[in-house]
């Protein structure tokens, strides 16, 4: 399926008119799909008769293609397409001639012309040639926008990376400063908090570069990943428990609804980072002595596990950035919980290698339910369902 | 009645700091954590300086707020001291000498602030006279 239709821009330069005439004519009615692109390529074709008009015309318009006449009376093919490289065109060039000698068929490819056919040629002919010609040029300038736009979104990373390093450290550096030269005017519990809060900014500092780790591995794909049976239930068990401290220290009551025992086939330390996540956060975003509530079932094949808490929640607007790298919501709320704001990105990258997905039902003051879905991982479910 | 300073920035830390160090200096301290709180604070105390962080919970936070300040009549003429990351996000082009021309704040401390600087700044602001005030980025 051609989704979308590329318009080729064509310039014929050739002194003979009949020549001219007949190419366009060909290239007029000639298209052909790209199935790399998932494109359609069709022709608009101009031409002129001398190069003296090759000049005026490229000066006011972009050709893709040109389909060029090696020796023209007032001009030889080789002079055209040094110009138009002096220009930074990103053109192709399929240089015709009816005196093709090895010579200038290495001349003219080292100046970059893609491709020769000799006169007389076939409709066919001229047809596989342009037709490897613009798939060559599509596709490059389809890799050189994937590059910039990785480029693009790597320095977007590194941009919000250095700020979220910079701004622990500025802190920092502030209660350093102020301790060092006012300390004489402090009494020791103002000492003590100070040293406190600087020791959590060390601490969220310290987590916000392991997230990165974790991040950086998961993405570079540079982890073995490694499907083996995991029994579900057990494992959301065992993430409840490592945090059961905070869990109790803050009064938390959780619940763990599982209709089944939920055997999986998945990547054990892929699951255990999306359950220990959702986990954590309905722990540590929730209020004193509120609950959470952990639901898992079986969508059609599909592994479905909701987690709920009855914590502070988040408004429309906020839940929007929440997938992003480094999106934390910042409030009155928030501003003594240590997150790095990678957490919930990484869970989104990991889930989208099992063709799933991750929602947020939340509400402002009320609480959040982050629900996701494993698409096929269910390896048996003896309970029925 | 003690001179009057409102911090604006929604790094809790950098509000520490500020509040030790100016009330030791003998300001009244109060703060805000973003621009809309900052404005309505503001209105209610009337401060005789305003400090502002540029990146609150946008890039752009801080300007906003502050000409906001500078649109109020009761606001118009304190003294704004703006403190940024230069460069602290490097797609965010910020030039503190060409965007003195068109922001309406009378001066730029870079993070981490020195304190020193600090102090010295804010002293020199407190001082300007109403005519003095950059209240259209036009000094």
């Amino acid at each position: 399926m051609n989704n979308l239709t590329e318009k080729i821009k064509a310039l014929i330069v050739d002194d003979e008119k009949g020549m001219c005439l007949g190419t366009q004519r060909i290239l007029g009615d000639f298209s052909f799909p790209i199935e790399e692109l998932d494109t359609s390529v069709n022709f608009d074709v101009e031409y002129v008769c001398s190069g003296a008009d090759f000049y005026k015309v490229i000066e006011n318009k972009k050709y893709d293609l040109v389909v060029m006449d090696y020796k023209l009376p007032d001009a030889n093919g080789l002079e055209l397409l040094e110009y138009l490289n002096g220009k930074g065109a990103d053109t192709g060039v399929l240089m015709i001639t009816a005196y093709a000698t090895f010579e200038t068929a290495v001349k003219a490819t080292k100046l970059g012309a893609y491709d020769f056919i000799a006169k007389p040629f076939s409709p066919d002919e001229l047809k596989y040639s342009v037709m490897n010609l613009v798939k060559s040029i599509l596709l490059s300038r389809n890799v050189r926008k994937f590059q910039e736009e990785k480029k693009r979104i790597r320095f977007e990373f590194v941009s919000v990376l250095s700020h979220e390093l910079k701004s622990p450290l500025n802190a920092l550096e502030g209660y350093i400063d102020m301790i060092s030269r006012y300390h004489g005017k402090m009494d020791d519990s103002e000492l003590k908090t100070y040293l406190e809060r600087a020791k959590t900014r060390t601490v969220s500092m310290r987590k916000l570069v392991m997230d990165l780790l974790d991040l950086t591995r998961f993405e570079s794909g540079a982890r073995n990943r490694e499907c083996v049976d995991i029994a579900f239930n057990e494992l959301v068990s065992e993430s409840l428990n490592n945090i059961r401290e905070e869990i109790n220290s803050r009064g938390i009551a959780v619940e763990a609804v599982f209709d089944a025992e939920y055997n999986i086939v998945a990547d054990r330390t892929e699951i255990e980072m999306i359950v220990n996540n959702l986990i954590s956060n309905s722990v540590k975003y929730n209020k004193q002595g509120g609950r959470v509530m952990i639901k898992t079932e079986n969508k059609d094949g599909d592994l479905l596990c909701a987690v709920s808490d009855t914590g502070i929640g988040m408004t429309e607007q906020e839940q929007t950035r929440l997938f992003k790298d480094f999106s934390r919501i910042k409030n009155k709320d928030t501003e003594n919980i240590l997150g790095s704001g990678l957490g919930l990105s990484t869970i989104n990258k990991i889930v989208s290698l099992y063709d799933g997905e991750i929602t947020v039902n939340s509400k402002y003051g009320v609480g959040s339910t982050f629900t996701v879905r494993l698409k096929n991982i269910i390896k048996e479910v003896p309970n029925g369902n | 009645m003690a001179t009057k300073i409102l911090c604006i920035d929604d790094d809790q830390d950098v509000i520490n700091v500020c509040k030790k160090v100016l009330t030791l200096e003998g300001y009244d301290f109060d703060h805000a954590s973003d621009g809309e709180a900052g404005y309505r604070k503001a209105k209610d105390m009337k401060p005789d300086l305003i400090i502002l962080d540029v990146m609150m919970g946008n890039d752009t936070e801080g300007f906003h707020a502050a000409y906001k300040f500078r649109q109020d009549d009761e606001l118009k003429y304190t003294p704004i001291l703006m403190m940024t990351s230069v460069n602290q996000k490097l797609d965010f082009n910020f030039n503190k000498k060409r965007d003195r021309e068109f922001l309406p704040v009378d001066e730029f401390l870079e993070k981490p602030v020195n304190l020193d600087m600090l102090v010295v700044t804010v002293k020199k602001l407190l001082a300007l006279k109403k005519e003095q005030v950059n209240i259209d980025g036009s000094k």
